[in-house]
């Protein structure tokens, strides 16, 4: 009998967090470590993995949507060693997903065996189709950085899932451009301890990642930076963060 | 004494069997004013009756109510093929099959035609999503056995609306609402589920306490 994956979310409430570079990174840190990884762009509105990829796929996850493709054919390989269920960008109805067609990717998520590891890479914002994938995955990463706006709105949405689907363990804060360990273990402290005080739990800290000219840098190139630069600070903090990962 | 007594409780007894009788009849007759005759569903008539009821009971407990609308997708083509007797009998199906699948709570009712609406109380657009789904698979059996060979054709439409204690909409609205969804459903294509919203769990906004602490922590870190 297949193992059944694990699925986790990549979720932030803010955007332009870095939740897509934390997706992808992962993602191909985790195939590298042996394991076979299936990516999924969620964010149905405005995807952007095939841009950080520099790919231009043929088929998307919309294409299912619509009754065109099968879920299977619209997979494609990519050069992190992952797989990817890409999505169409400025598609109007999709970012308005219907209940019924999220209902409909879920079934086909939780039917796929053959991976070890499932990432949904979300879109930003909490809205419905937002929480019904954080609702599906059984961990759910939440990006973070120094910013206020982005350290509320992450905080947003945990209480969301908390009040709507009485979630309180799933949530694991990685803390993205930070200087070093210290200062990503502050900003953790806070947000946890603001968790611990008016929602009653506590946050698992999962990880941080550095700030590094290599990450800029990689992205322009449309390359990932944990293949670019696999010596770099930022691919060790993904090593530590694939270590956790692996031991869920 | 005594023989006056017993034509008196005979008149009695009397008395109290057609109270009795006339008692039945007027349940009867009651029960056709508010049951379809053909599904033993109710008819319109409850419908709009109940709906009130369950709206005021929503603004009273707080708890929200759903409302499912369901349309027989080609239904004049079972008639032109199979006839009318096979369009009632299909019909009669579609009741027991709504039943079927309903809590013990919720009002079916049948509007006329092939045309039926459900009463959901204490239930959020979840609940309604997944009863109109069981519904659809159910009918879709149904027809495989019975109707194969318009199978393609004949399916149900669903068009579902929550009223919320908070909804600023009236009972029309809300009957409009879902009645709206069924539409769009239609349009669509058949076999097809359309709904609002996907609200159901009331939330409150992060406070400004919770801003207030999330703000000041941050300002000491460095």
């Amino acid at each position: 009998m297949a193992v059944k994956p694990l699925i986790v979310s990549v979720t932030s409430g803010k955007g332009g967090v870095g939740k897509t570079f934390v997706s992808i990174n992962l993602a191909t840190t985790l195939a590298k470590r042996g394991k076979k990884v299936l990516v999924v762009d969620c964010d149905l509105g405005l995807a952007n993995i095939d841009i950080m990829l520099g790919m231009t796929p043929q088929f998307t996850l919309q294409d299912v949507l619509f009754g065109k493709m099968e879920l299977k054919d619209v997979i494609v390989p990519t050069k992190g060693g992952f797989d990817l269920i890409p999505s169409s960008s400025g598609v109007r109805e999709m970012a308005q997903l219907l209940f019924g067609k999220i209902e409909m990717i879920k079934t086909m998520i939780l039917a796929f065996t053959g991976y070890d590891v499932i990432i949904l890479d979300t879109g930003a914002g909490i809205s419905e189709v937002v929480l019904q994938f954080n609702l599906l995955a059984s961990k759910n990463i939440v990006v973070i950085n120094r910013e206020l706006t982005c350290l509320t709105d992450a905080y947003s949405m945990i209480k969301v899932m908390f009040q709507v689907f009485g979630r309180n363990d799933s949530f694991s804060i990685v803390v993205n451009s930070v200087s070093d360990e210290q200062e990503a273990g502050r900003i953790f402290s806070h947000l946890d301890s603001v968790s611990s005080k008016f929602l009653g739990f506590s946050l698992h800290h999962l990880g941080y990642i550095s700030m590094d000219d290599a990450v800029p840098k990689s992205i322009s190139r449309q390359e990932l930076v944990v293949l670019a630069e696999p010596m770099s600070r930022v691919a060790k903090n993904f090593n530590r963060i694939a270590e956790t990962v692996q031991s869920w | 004494m005594k023989q006056t007594k017993r034509p008196l409780n005979n008149a009695e007894d009397d008395l109290h069997k057609r109270i009795q009788a006339l008692e039945k009849e007027n349940d009867n007759l009651k029960s056709l004013l508010l049951t379809d005759e053909l599904t033993g569903l109710y008819n319109k008539r409850f419908f709009y009756i109940q709906l009130e009821v369950e709206a005021s009971r929503v603004r009273r407990t707080g708890q929200p109510c759903t409302l499912l609308m369901m349309d027989v997708d080609n239904f004049k083509l079972l008639n032109d093929t199979s006839g009318h007797d096979a369009g009632d009998r299909f019909l009669e199906q579609l009741g027991v099959i709504i039943k079927q699948n309903l809590r013990v709570t919720d009002f079916p009712c049948r509007f006329g035609g092939d045309e039926f609406s459900v009463i959901m109380p204490a239930s959020n657009i979840n609940d309604s999503f997944m009863m109109a789904k069981r519904i659809q698979s159910s009918v879709a059996k149904l027809v495989k056995t019975n109707h194969a060979d318009i199978m393609e054709h004949l399916s149900a439409s669903f068009g579902l609306a929550a009223y919320e204690a908070h909804s600023p909409v009236s009972i029309a609205d809300f009957f409009k609402q879902a009645d709206q969804e069924l539409y769009e459903a239609k349009k669509r294509g058949k076999n097809q589920i359309s709904f609002s919203d996907v609200k159901g769990v009331e939330t409150t906004a992060t406070s400004v306490e919770e801003k207030v602490a999330l703000a000041n922590g941050m300002r000491h870190i460095r």
